[in-house]
């Protein structure tokens, strides 16, 4: 939001959206401030894939209105409850994020983790994630402690398949496995370097198509269309 | 004389978004401030066109949420009584304006258009703006796509294939439903392919959809013709990809035609410049501010706080001047890779979200509308076609499987998955599991057992919409999308539990059935391992 549709917030909406977006002290701050503070906060970078485990977001009631206030008609619908902090199944699963990041998530059964830990003789064998370049052969551990939990990780082995394991590691290497991923192929983000006999082309030619359609400046020209979709609810512009 | 193929294909989509338990809900706003400000213009576009008998063809897809929506009685009487609520207040506005020239010619005008957009969508298309559509598409002017079941991003489901599949039949089933044909074509949502997904929509007869420029680029050979051709994939369907020099001219914030000083301002509304003693009628019955439509001024300068009015005489000159140069810029385009091409002619494929033409650039349907005249009738070197045409009349293509892709940031699937929203994934894979094993546990069920497995399935398509993942990333209406993500997944499973436990609570399943009323031809045994 731009500063000019703040100042045309009410203080209590730009609460209400300093709030959600977690701005430090803003119960006390003045109409300027906030719309500063808010400015400021809505313009930093973006954080660094995390390395949380199991994060959830704050519970909401299940018949909450998101529209704040009409109490008043709200309808008498089932309660939900939560949702399920367990499937009670071990799994684990890879997804790609773009050619040089991963997220894996993961969910180990308690009696199986204990069985392991039990049949492995040491109490002090860690959890560890264990991730495969299966293409080039080679893999990488990264310590996860939770047995239910989930991670973002880099890596340079774009355009290889990939996939992870959750295991348990003892102070020998001796490594377990508890949970097998599925298998994905990261991009390779350049054009490939086969040609299609039937469809021959000379190095230049091809630079040249690349260039006129773009190849190399993608990924900027589409700000409006960002601009555009994160405010939609734009309708929304002063709604919180 | 004619040079190559333009592809205009606008991409119409809002997340299902009912909620008859309350009188009122803000969210829905989003379906009515794109009805009245894109689809009814879009529709009274393309009759002047068809009127006139101008040559012209769109594509446009008109996602299942989305027409879900339209054909929906308490959403149509809700949209009718908030139009009648913005009527009255153009009405008062003229009143209020008076003394004022410039603010009162456009109270005149607002009032005055609010008015024909009550009668196109009472009298001209009786309500039933799909059918407007579909008469478009009958006369050869519109090919009408259609998206995934809930626009869920395929690149992140493909852990169960199943699911992806259902998204792709559960809609084009629906689209069988509103349009009395399947689809030709498919906008996968956020133009989000993964090699693969083309069998999906092989099976469901699909045989063209449209990925971004490096899905094309870096396709598993070369691309001969880089977009400027289609490529067919393994399964048959021909991929489209998007041409970035045309969507800059539109979408750059910085280069980009809706950035223009004489136009609309966006953020200047009465709904918030108002007084609230005047406006507190027409804004939410909280007092919370909102657009409310009537906008007065321009945009003046890029940093300028101090908006000046808006002259829609100043307004229509730009746009037609716009509509020009963005032919101009098409002619040229065209020339210079027909010459390169060899004799194969070019296809130019630009896609765009449909509600930037009205909702965010208030001018882009008069802009689309002097763009489609003047390819028409100014010129004959390019040539508004659909896929479906350039297929038929270029059947031979290059075969080649794309590169995993979409239009969001970055290209890959960065939007969709990080850290506001990863914590989704792990609810809807498990569900997708999970439908699947009910669906092979109960081959043929009947009776409020079916009932409460249709609406499982049902629950588990809204969960998997992007729209919660991609509002959780972008920060605005938050709660809203985390509300409905963890109100479908918890429907799922109760649902889940109560069949498996065999004690299926009618109650609660009417109560679904009520609240998340989407797909009422759904049959479950779509996720079943062999239909």
């Amino acid at each position: 939001m731009t500063p000019q549709t703040l100042n045309k917030m009410t203080v209590k909406a730009l609460k209400d959206l300093a709030r959600e977006l977690s701005v430090p002290g803003y119960s006390k701050m003045r109409k300027g401030e906030l719309v500063d503070a808010i400015v400021a906060r809505q313009t930093q970078p973006d954080r660094e894939p995390r390395a949380a485990v199991g994060e959830m977001p704050p519970p909401v009631p299940a018949s909450a209105p998101s529209s704040p206030g009409p109490q008043r008609h709200a309808p008498r619908l089932s309660d939900l409850g939560d949702l399920p902090p367990r499937y009670g199944r071990t799994r684990a699963t890879l997804m790609v994020q773009k050619p040089d990041y991963l997220y894996a998530y993961w969910e180990i059964r308690d009696d199986e983790l204990a069985s392991a830990r039990a049949g492995m003789g040491r109490v002090d064998a860690r959890l560890v994630m264990r991730a495969h370049n299966v293409s080039a052969g080679i893999h990488t551990d990264i310590e996860v402690h939770a047995p239910i939990g989930d991670w973002f990780f880099k890596t340079d082995w774009a355009g290889s398949r990939v996939k992870v394991e959750i295991g348990l590691k003892g102070p020998d290497g001796r490594f377990i496995v508890l949970a097998v991923s599925n298998e994905v192929e990261l991009p390779s983000a350049k054009a490939s370097d086969r040609v299609d006999p039937e469809w021959a082309i000379q190095e230049d030619q091809f630079e040249a198509i690349y260039a006129l359609s773009g190849g190399f400046t993608q990924g900027d020209s589409a700000q409006l269309q960002r601009i555009m979709r994160e405010g939609w609810g734009p309708s929304s512009a002063g709604r919180r | 004389m004619e040079q190559g193929y333009f592809a205009l294909v606008l991409h119409a989509h809002l997340p299902f978004v009912r909620h008859p338990e309350y009188p009122e809900f803000m969210e829905e706003d989003w379906l009515f401030e794109a009805i009245g400000e894109t689809y009814i213009p879009l529709i009274a576009m393309m009759d002047r066109l068809v009127n006139d008998r101008v040559p012209f063809q769109l594509t446009m897809s008109l996602t299942p949420p989305l027409c879900e929506m339209l054909a929906d009685p308490l959403l149509e009487e809700r949209y009718d009584r908030r139009l009648n609520k913005l009527i009255e207040l153009a009405g008062k506005e003229l009143d209020r304006t008076r003394g004022h020239d410039d603010f009162h010619r456009m109270a005149r005008f607002y009032h005055e258009r609010f008015i024909d957009e009550r009668r196109i969508f009472e009298q001209v298309c009786r309500r039933n703006l799909l059918g407007a559509f579909k008469r478009f598409q009958d006369a050869g002017v519109l090919e009408i796509i259609t998206c995934g079941a809930t626009h869920g991003f395929f690149p992140l489901m493909q852990v169960n294939e199943r699911a992806v599949r259902a998204q792709v039949l559960v809609a084009q089933r629906n689209y069988e439903k509103h349009f009395g044909r399947p689809a030709n074509g498919i906008w996968l949502p956020e133009c989000g392919y993964y090699p693969g997904v083309e069998r999906h929509l092989a099976e469901a007869g699909i045989r063209f959809f449209i990925v971004e420029t490096h899905g094309v680029l870096h396709a598993s050979t070369r691309p001969k013709y880089g977009v400027f051709s289609p490529l067919i994939t393994l399964s048959g369907p021909a991929a489209f990809g998007r041409d970035m020099e045309s969507s800059k001219q539109v979408w750059s914030a910085e280069e980009g035609y809706p950035g223009d000083v004489d136009y609309r301002d966006f953020y200047r509304d009465i709904g918030f410049d108002l007084p609230e003693d005047y406006i507190r009628p027409y804004i939410h019955p909280d007092g919370i501010r909102i657009h409310t439509g009537i906008k007065y001024h321009r945009i003046t300068g890029k940093k300028s706080a101090d908006k000046e009015p808006y002259r829609r005489d100043w307004a229509m000159e730009k746009a037609a001047s716009h509509a020009g140069n963005f032919l101009h810029n098409r002619q040229a385009q065209m020339r210079h890779l027909s010459s390169i091409m060899g004799g194969r002619k070019p296809i130019i494929v630009a896609p765009y979200d449909a509600e930037l033409f009205g909702h965010w650039w208030y001018e882009g349907p008069e802009f689309l509308e002097f763009f489609i005249r003047k390819a028409a009738f100014d010129q004959d070197e390019v040539r508004l076609a659909t896929p479906m045409t350039y297929l038929s009349e270029n059947p031979v293509n290059q075969r080649a499987t794309p590169s995993p892709s979409s239009w969001g940031a970055g290209g890959y699937n960065e939007y969709w998955l990080e850290g506001s929203n990863a914590w989704v994934y792990r609810h809807l894979h498990a569900g997708a599991d999970r439908m699947c094993e009910l669906a092979d546990q109960f081959p043929n069920a009947d009776g409020v057992l079916r009932r409460a497995l249709n609406q499982a399935a049902r629950e588990l398509l809204l969960a998997q919409s992007s729209d919660w993942a991609f509002i959780m990333k972008t920060g605005t209406t938050v709660p809203y999308a985390v509300k409905r993500t963890r109100e479908h997944v918890m429907r799922f499973t109760r649902l889940y539990e109560q069949i498996l436990g065999n004690a299926i609570d009618e109650g609660f399943l009417k109560e679904c059935e009520w609240l998340d009323s989407i797909f009422q031809e759904i049959d479950y045994r779509v996720y079943a391992d062999r239909p």
